[in-house]
């Protein structure tokens, strides 16, 4: 009660101070009120009489008074009205520093009777003469697009704010650059800022003379903009280079994000591109002299540009060492850049680095440390020997953690060089009691389950993790059931005991399905064709990657226009920590240079078996085994088969004479086990057993069955209301197109050649990244936009496709003429086929021409070029008909006289390429044979003419 | 863009809350308190995502300074502007502590309320901002006074004022250089750089521009060209070695990996011609930042000897050996050499200068006022350790200071030519000051 009281009287003392008439009480008083608003006392009782003191000249007084607004204005809407009269008179006040302020204020308060009358001054304001006033004015309406979208559309500021991008003032075109971009990516479905050629002009120019942060936001602004061409680019990284000597290292990164960028539009072998490769290095280096936290930002942003372009850093690994007093995250981040720098030339010292490291204190970082010498084993294989002797000797140390850590690796190690390092096994053994971290544990697991046959004590190794099996993480068991079926193959005479025990273990007493499925299936394995086991479980591992930890090319790809931003630092893309708005997703510019075109495809193409061959190979031990078991499955099927039966017969018979013969007792090991079952385990396994006699070998045909079914091969046809569409054909098969099928025709709509494509993800996973190529063709065709697919194909999802084509592209004769050679790309590969354009599509609307000239022409030509064909008929159409049809086609019929009796029909062909064709019909009433005769300065094409009618007329 | 500006003290009292978006909520400057500040775990990033939200932050003795944002923005800059705010605050009140904040805290919401805008940055530049936010209340009289002002703060050259006027013209460069070095026990060179800045305190009247020239190897390869003289510049030698005498005899021209300058100097303008041409800041600025790697003159080599005797006793022999010219001093030096965290007692012996044990910082100081070139000084030190420490001890690098009057890259100043066409006085009426400081950076041998 009494601070009740005393916060009354504080704020009534306050109030009576505000209403002094002393100017520096009145002062003291407003500063009191703002240092109770900062540590979050409600003051706003006071707003009356913080209102009054507005109207008193002085620019301190009043920042004071506009800062209180500021705050309170929104809980108070009715009292703030109070305060437009003096913003208002502000605004016209004969100081630009007092029009600003009142500006930049009422920009800030978010108060609808407040916005209204800002529109007014802050229209004056755009076009003031002093420059301050118009970059304040600039950011203003961002401001007021933020509070009130339609407002600024109505009240034309975006045209006032584009106007500002040609200003005088350097810093007015950065404030207007920037609020300009903020709009367009608050409303990206608004054309707001049309970044152009001679705006990026008017950008680049300002770059020169404006201040560090109005640097950033042309730099971030122009990393937007899709340059036309290789040249286009080129003439733009050219021209911020020089900012890459900026003392701010904000200014260098945004240049970076670039240059890094345009870098896809040139061409990598260019002398400009080694050019650029060399002035970047030095600028990214100097990021490691900063301030700690902007040598983070820079480390991680390295990190991306390491992955990307690998080139660019590749001399400058001793920049990356660890300094002692480097805070963590910048060590942490340093010796990752260092394992993707390393390579045999020095591997050396920085293996001397990593062994200082893994002395150090910080544990995460000694494990890092110690995980990266076992990246250097996997991969500078020269190394590799010397890399297993350190961790030797970190083992020997005891060191709880790093012993860990360094069975990890080992275990890795071991996959990368099969049969070399096993002499240590002996060694990792003895630390087996020390292991307590999961991780650790199932690596040593599969350790002693991959080599059990040199590990004498095996079993007991395995029995002794056995005993603690409920205890253990979901990791560990699943690796220790493994380990342990591994074993038994490996030594059935030994082991039957413990692998009963382990199976029982695991399809009886948990309650985790995974455990428990994999579980079953080794039984089932075992029990119905040991050797198939033996070829299943034992099977020979693919190798893994040399690189650990990359990122997933497309996001890598996405980061890369991210360079400088949290994003980068956070190696997210932003959809993932920023809330609210639509955020478009932005990608790397695709090369499409004409001359390069081929080419470009193909280095895409090898960068793309690289990456697929990326296994990540931390995980690998366990995934491999999971794909151990279900890959070759189909192959066993034959004898799964008849299981069911089997095992029934089995429980039923004697117990068969287990050490017989080695491998024909493990099949007797189910009956075994049956045997000693419960009634209800065995109702339990009849279930997956009656799937896999029914379906196994089948399963997968089956599923893919099921999908065709759902999405089924599209081969409805559009029926056109004028041209003749062929019906959809597969283009790509799903096999071929690795899940991706692809089927399509070609169309004529409002005159323009449309190719119609049907894509179908028949994979598992979703497929993006989408893009297009034709190569040169005979006509010249081209894609009119790039191809364009938003959204991910999700599995089993369909997509319809209409390209426009024109035909101004680069010529190139193709054999046959109207073949089109097309390569598609998506996230998984890039795909080439071939398909044939069927020549009428080709046909354009204007070919007619009168008849006097097609006289002419006729004459023209020579008599030898005359090629002579019989049509048939088939449909029966009569003489209107069948012009109409070809009509439709774009064939036009010029006269049509009756010559002894029989239709003669002259008619024009124009093609794309403006090659006219001229044709002669003769038809003979009552004969269903035309008599087809055909004139044209190319005759490469008369073939696919004839083609042409036949199909036009044969079709419905 | 930034969407609010917090400033606490090191318990998370809020000093300072600015807030500049409405996208950041009230709550905002309480979950970096608790998340950060008081959280149990020390963050171990400068960036922290909590609940959509970034805070970006840097530590100034126990006064906690952050940045929040809920959009992806530019981080570089982020943590540029934190700099930069940190830089204004000094020079206005000196150093940035807890009273000191509670004592301005007007004065940083003005600031605050200048420098960004709805979250951008806006012009920074410590010098301008004084011409017009000044605490002292008073309007601007004059009109023109004011357009001076919006002028300087939006112009082109917005980290200088017209009209600036002086009686003698002067300028000082300092060029200072922390040598950096990462030695192995065995004396083999791990890792070297020299990071540079050359600070220039300029008295010019008017708007002077001025042409700066260094011995960096594609300037002197372009100099045949533009010869121009460079012995105009008055070397204080008195006080301080300036001629440097790494450099004198043997090589002419350095190879320097990057450099980067002040925003005043003209970039396009190095890149194309290779010269360095500005109109500078009045008072003190850092004109340029470099960075060399290669010819690096050490000035002092330390070669460590540790023994372990036994578990509980260690002898550690330290040789100090001074390489430059023996008329030149180095100054101010001290060593550090660490020692496990279970000493119990060390006997330390010295040929020159004071060696204490300090158990406080697990290490011997060993401190010298002043050593000459090509000289040698040694300490050896028994350290009797308490048993039973089972950590192992992981000998953290023996770190070194001092302070020598050259420079160790050998860079060099050629000229600095001031031209002012409005007003009448020409270079040569220009007083100019030189003067080379070599520090030591992380200057570290493992021991």
């Amino acid at each position: 009660m009494a601070e009740i009281e005393s916060k009354k009287g504080e704020i009534y003392e306050l109030k009576a101070e505000l209403n002094s008439d002393k100017r520096e009480r009145k002062k003291e008083a407003l500063k009191k009120v703002i240092a109770s608003m900062t540590v979050g006392k409600d003051v706003s009782q006071l707003f009356p009489d913080v209102i009054n003191c507005m109207q008193i000249d002085n620019l301190e007084l009043k920042k004071l008074v506009y800062l209180y607004l500021m705050n309170y204005a929104k809980t108070q809407p009715e009292m703030a009205i109070l305060a437009v009269n003096t913003f208002a008179k502000d605004c016209n006040d004969p100081s630009p520093l007092i029009r600003a302020l009142a500006v930049r204020t009422m920009g800030c308060i978010r108060v609808d009777k407040i916005t209204e009358h800002l529109c007014e001054p802050l229209r004056k304001c755009l076009k003031d003469e002093d420059p301050y006033v118009r970059k304040t004015a600039a950011v203003c309406v961002a401001k007021l697009y933020d509070i009130n979208q339609q407002l600024v559309f109505d009240q034309g500021f975006l045209d006032l704010l584009k106007d500002l991008l040609s200003d005088s003032n350097p810093m007015v075109v950065a404030n207007a650059v920037a609020a300009l971009s903020e709009i367009s990516e608050q409303s990206p479905q608004i054309q707001v800022f049309d970044l152009n050629g001679p705006t990026v002009n008017k950008l680049l120019t300002a770059l020169n003379e404006c201040s560090e942060w109005g640097q950033v936001f042309i730099l971030d602004t122009i990393a937007n903009y899709p340059p036309k061409d290789d040249k286009d680019a080129q003439s733009i990284c050219e021209r911020i280079t020089p900012r890459l000597a900026h003392a701010n290292s904000a200014v260098v990164l945004s240049t970076v994000k670039v240059l890094m960028k345009f870098l896809e539009l040139i061409d990598p072998n260019s002398e400009f591109v080694q050019n650029l490769y060399r002035k970047l290095a030095p600028p990214l280096v100097t990021l490691l002299s900063t301030e700690p936290e902007i040598q983070y930002v820079a480390l991680r942003n390295i990190n991306l540009i390491v992955q990307k372009r690998s080139d660019i850093l590749k001399n400058e690994m001793k920049v990356f060492f660890v300094k002692y007093n480097d805070p963590i995250y910048v060590k942490l981040e340093k010796l990752d850049i260092m394992i993707r720098l390393t390579n045999s030339n020095n591997i050396a010292q920085v293996l001397a680095e990593l062994k200082e490291y893994a002395t150090e204190v910080d544990v995460d970082f000694v494990r890092k440390a110690v995980r990266a010498i076992g990246r250097c084993a996997i991969k500078v294989e020269p190394a590799a020997e010397r890399c297993v002797n350190t961790l030797i000797d970190l083992i020997q140390t005891k060191v709880n953690y790093v012993v860990q850590e360094a069975i990890v690796v080992i275990k890795d190690i071991f996959r990368k060089y099969p049969n070399k390092y096993e002499s240590i096994i002996a060694i990792l053994c003895e630390n087996l009691d020390s292991l307590d971290e999961p991780e650790a544990r199932a690596s040593m697991i599969w350790i002693v389950g991959e080599y059990a046959e040199r590990i004498d004590n095996a079993d007991e190794l395995l029995e002794g993790f056995l005993d603690g099996f409920k205890d253990e993480n979901n990791q560990v068991q699943l690796q220790l059931l493994t380990a342990i079926v591994k074993l038994f193959l490996k030594k059935p005479t030994e082991t039957q005991e413990l692998v009963t025990k382990v199976l029982t273990l695991v399809t009886q007493e948990t309650d985790n399905p995974d455990l428990r499925d994999r579980g079953y299936i080794y039984w089932r394995l075992l029990s119905t064709d040991p050797k198939a086991a033996k070829e299943v479980v034992l099977a020979e591992k693919p190798l893994i990657s040399e690189e650990t930890d990359l990122l997933e090319p497309t996001l890598l790809d996405e980061l890369i226009c991210h360079i400088g931003s949290l994003a980068s630092v956070y190696h997210k893309p932003p959809n993932t920590f920023v809330e609210g708005r639509f955020i478009m997703k932005k990608k790397l510019p695709f090369r499409t240079g004409i001359h390069h075109e081929y080419e470009d495809i193909t280095t895409m193409q090898t960068n793309q078996q690289q990456q697929q061959q990326v296994v990540i190979s931390s995980n690998v031990g366990s995934l491999i085994d999971d794909f151990d078991m279900l890959g070759p499955m189909s192959n066993t099927s034959s004898t799964t088969m008849n299981t069911f039966e089997h095992t029934q017969q089995q429980t039923s018979s004697a117990i068969p004479n287990l050490l017989d013969d080695e491998l024909s007792s493990i099949l007797g090991l189910d009956s075994n086990v049956g045997g000693h079952q419960t009634p209800m385990m065995n109702t339990n396994t009849s279930l997956p057993i009656n799937r896999l006699t029914t379906s196994t070998g089948n399963d997968l045909d089956d599923l893919f069955g099921d999908i065709n079914l759902h999405t089924g091969p599209s081969s409805i046809s559009f029926s056109s209301p004028n041209t003749l569409v062929l019906p959809k054909e597969i283009w790509v098969s799903a096999q071929k197109g690795k899940g991706l099928e692809i089927s399509g025709t070609f169309a004529r709509r409002n005159n323009q050649i449309v190719m119609e494509m049907d894509f179908t993800n028949k994979a598992l996973q979703s497929m993006n990244d989408f893009a297009l190529q034709l190569n040169r063709n005979s006509f010249g065709l081209t894609p009119l936009q790039p191809l364009q697919i938003l959204n991910p194909l999700f599995p089993n999802q369909t997509i319809p496709i209409q390209l426009i084509l024109n035909a101004n592209g680069p010529i190139m004769k193709m054999d046959p003429l109207t073949n089109l050679q097309i390569a598609i790309k998506n996230n998984i590969d890039i795909f080439y086929f071939n398909c044939i354009v069927p020549i009428h599509i080709l046909f354009v609307h204007n070919g007619e021409i009168d008849k006097m000239t097609f006289l002419q022409t006729w004459q023209d030509i020579p008599e030898n070029n005359e090629i002579k064909y019989q049509l048939q008929n088939i449909n029966n159409l009569s003489i209107d008909d069948l012009q109409n049809k070809l009509r439709l086609n774009n064939i036009h019929t010029i006269t049509r006289t009756i010559i002894e009796q029989k239709e003669m029909l002259y008619q024009t062909i124009k093609l794309t390429n403006g090659i006219f064709i001229l044709i002669e019909l003769k038809i003979t009433p009552g004969n269903r044979t035309i008599a087809f005769s055909l004139k044209t300065k190319v005759p490469d094409v008369a073939n696919l003419i004839i083609q042409a009618y036949e199909l036009i007329l044969s079709s419905n | 863009m930034i969407g609010g500006v917090f400033i606490y003290n090191h318990k998370g009292e809020v000093l300072i809350s600015r807030v500049y978006r409405d996208d950041i909520g009230r709550n905002a400057v309480d979950a970096f308190r608790v998340n950060v500040i008081h959280a149990r775990q020390q963050s171990r990033f400068p960036v922290v995502n909590i609940a959509r939200t970034s805070f970006f932050y840097t530590k100034r003795s126990n006064i906690w300074l952050c940045a929040v944002a809920k959009q992806n923005i530019n981080a570089a800059m982020v943590f540029e502007f934190l700099g930069k705010m940190i830089d204004i605050m000094q020079s206005y009140f000196g150093k940035i502590s807890e009273e000191n904040i509670k004592n301005n805290f007007v004065l940083i919401y003005e600031l605050l309320d200048e420098i960004l805008d709805f979250g951008y940055p806006q012009n920074s530049d410590t010098g301008v901002l004084k011409s017009f936010i000044t605490q002292q209340g008073v309007r601007p009289i004059t009109r023109e006074e004011q357009t001076n002002v919006t002028s300087a703060v939006t112009g082109q050259i917005g980290w200088r004022r017209e009209g600036i006027k002086y009686r003698r013209n002067e300028l000082f460069l300092d060029v200072i250089e922390s040598v950096n070095l990462l030695m192995s026990q065995q004396g083999q060179v791990l890792s070297t750089h020299v990071a540079g800045r050359v600070v220039m305190k300029s008295y010019l009247s008017g708007m002077p521009e001025c042409k700066f020239g260094i011995n960096d190897k594609i300037t002197v390869d372009n100099r045949t060209k533009n010869p121009l003289d460079s012995t105009n510049i008055n070397n204080n030698s008195t006080t301080n070695g300036s001629t440097n005498p790494s450099t004198t005899t043997t090589k002419t021209a350095i190879a320097i990996d990057d450099c980067q300058f002040h925003q005043c100097v003209k970039l396009s303008k190095f890149e194309s011609e290779h010269s360095i041409s500005f109109i500078p800041p009045d008072g003190e600025f850092e004109l340029m930042r470099y960075r060399t790697t290669k010819d690096i003159s050490l000035p002092f080599r330390v070669i460590p000897l540790v023994r372990e005797i036994g578990r509980t006793k260690m002898e550690v022999k330290v040789v100090v050996k001074s390489n430059f010219k023996p008329t030149l001093i180095g100054q101010k030096i001290e060593i550090r050499i660490p020692t496990p965290s279970n000493t119990c007692d060390v006997q330390l012996l010295c040929m020159k200068g004071k060696a204490k044990y300090k158990s406080s910082d697990n290490a011997i100081v060993w401190k010298m006022k002043r050593m000459g070139g090509m000289k040698e000084s040694q300490l050896s030190a028994e350290i009797e350790l308490l048993p039973n420490d089972k950590k192992k001890w992981n000998r953290p690098p023996i770190s070194m200071n001092f302070e020598v009057p050259f420079a160790p890259s050998g860079f060099k100043v050629r000229y600095l030519k001031v031209f002012e066409h409005k007003l009448n006085y020409s270079d040569s009426d220009t007083v100019k000051w030189v003067r080379y400081i070599g520090k030591s950076g992380l200057y570290e041998t493992r021991s």
